[in-house]
């Protein structure tokens, strides 16, 4: 599997294309993330709405910013009846540090990456429990939450992320109308 | 990171604390958050396509097995049904030929015994047929045997179970009988699988399509016998081929005309 710059930049934006694609790909993630998981499944799935959150603002920053993670995170809230705002500040928070960390990005390799990823996935996982549990109350179990199945959904977040360049590559492709 | 990301951030973030704030302490969105759902009823309608095609799909290989299945079990059915309806057909046609006979009965004073076919004519045994009526249930040689349309026979032997007929048709039979038109006497004879009529004079007055009728006797009296078919005159006698009333073959049932034995003789 290579791994070049091109591939992972291959979905990014360049012109208008940039902004349909990173559209469609939120649409797909937030539809994935409305699919109807089966059992565990859906307690462990990757959290694919933060994934090609990340993933766009790498890549795509120009199109997907703070902007688009209020506005997802606010969908995302309206989805799951949280208090309208507290996913977006979770979203806001994985925006900011996945900018801070986009300059370092391009030299790490593949696992790196998804090293990198997976601790911008946990702290909004952790953000948002945090907020949920100052809404509720309930500090004395808070530790208890923490366990590795809050993170099971950024774990293979994570490891989801190894795959995505050969994904972004064709749909980007596809998106450009390339054609090749 | 440079100070236009950090007052991205802090926009967005004092943004979504302030929706916090306005929805957790002042349930502003309480009202709007019902009409705001719909907006996610796309996202769930994509998400659930997969599944949706995926239950199509079954369903349809599903429906597709199902038919298959019920369309076999309705071929069995059809094959089931039409056997016992071939079956009802016997049933119906076996009815109607008895209301034929028990009308006849109304038509024809006398005694009659209802009798089943038993076995038709064979090669060895031309114009002649054989009923499940013998001696035990009073029938004796010389009964006449008739159906519906006209005379069919006379019985020639008896078992103890079973009697055997002579057809009007078989060369050895005779039949005294009137030309209904004109009265006029005429004996028919069994000619081997057809009928005549024997020495009447060439001057007769005869004509194709008379209808000949029997005389009495053992016979029932003006019962049909037969139609002349053609007539052909000859020098003394005419010759005149007659067509049976009855069909004499393909019967399930026929009755038995009952007369009173013959004498014996002392």
């Amino acid at each position: 599997m290579g791994y070049s710059s091109d591939a992972w930049n291959s979905g990014g934006a360049r012109g208008g294309g940039g902004y349909v694609f990173a559209g469609a790909a939120l649409f797909a993630s937030v539809a994935l993330e409305f699919a109807p998981w089966p059992g565990v499944v859906k307690d462990i799935k990757p959290l694919f709405p933060n994934l090609a959150l990340v993933y766009l603002v790498i890549h795509n920053p120009r199109a997907v910013n703070y902007a688009a993670a209020v506005l997802l995170g606010v969908l995302m809230d309206l989805a799951n009846q949280l208090p309208l705002g507290f996913t977006a500040i979770s979203y806001s928070a994985m925006v900011f540090m996945t900018n801070g960390m986009r300059g370092r990005f391009s030299l790490l390799g593949p696992f790196g990456q998804a090293v990198h990823v997976l601790f911008v996935l946990c702290c909004g996982q952790a953000l948002l429990e945090v907020l949920k549990t100052a809404e509720s109350g309930g500090w004395g179990k808070f530790a208890d939450k923490l366990d590795w199945v809050l993170f099971a959904p950024s774990i293979f977040s994570a490891g989801l992320w190894l795959f995505l360049p050969l994904l972004a590559r064709r749909l980007g492709r596809a998106f450009r109308g390339d054609g090749s | 990171m440079n100070r236009r990301g950090f007052l991205g951030f802090a926009a967005a973030l004092s943004f979504s604390a302030a929706l916090s704030a306005a929805d957790l302490r002042f349930h502003a969105f309480e009202s709007l958050r019902g009409g705001m759902s719909q907006i996610l009823s796309p996202f769930r309608y994509a998400g659930e396509l997969p599944l949706r095609a995926v239950s199509a799909a079954r369903g349809y290989f599903g429906s597709r097995a199902e038919l298959l299945r019920q369309n076999k079990e309705l071929e069995e059915q059809l094959l089931r049904q039409t056997i016992r309806i071939n079956s009802l057909n016997f049933y119906v046609e076996q009815n109607d030929e008895l209301r034929a006979m028990l009308a006849l009965r109304d038509r024809v004073p006398g005694d009659w015994i209802a009798a089943d076919v038993r076995q038709e004519t064979s090669q060895l045994q031309q114009d002649r047929i054989y009923l499940n009526r013998g001696a035990g249930d009073g029938v004796f040689p010389g009964m006449t045997v008739v159906d519906e349309q006209g005379v069919v026979g006379q019985i020639v032997r008896v078992g103890a179970a079973d009697g055997a007929v002579n057809l009007l048709s078989h060369s050895r039979q005779w039949v005294a009988a009137r030309v209904r038109r004109t009265g006029q006497l005429a004996i028919v004879r069994g000619g081997g699988g057809a009928m005549e009529i024997y020495s009447m004079p060439a001057n007769s007055d005869l004509e194709p399509g008379d209808e000949l009728i029997a005389d009495g006797g053992v016979f029932p009296a003006g019962y049909p016998v037969g139609k002349v078919s053609s007539v052909r005159r000859g020098v003394r006698y005419l010759t005149a081929p007659v067509a049976p009333a009855s069909e004499f073959y393909g019967r399930r049932t026929l009755l038995i005309y009952k007369t009173e034995p013959p004498e014996a003789e002392e």
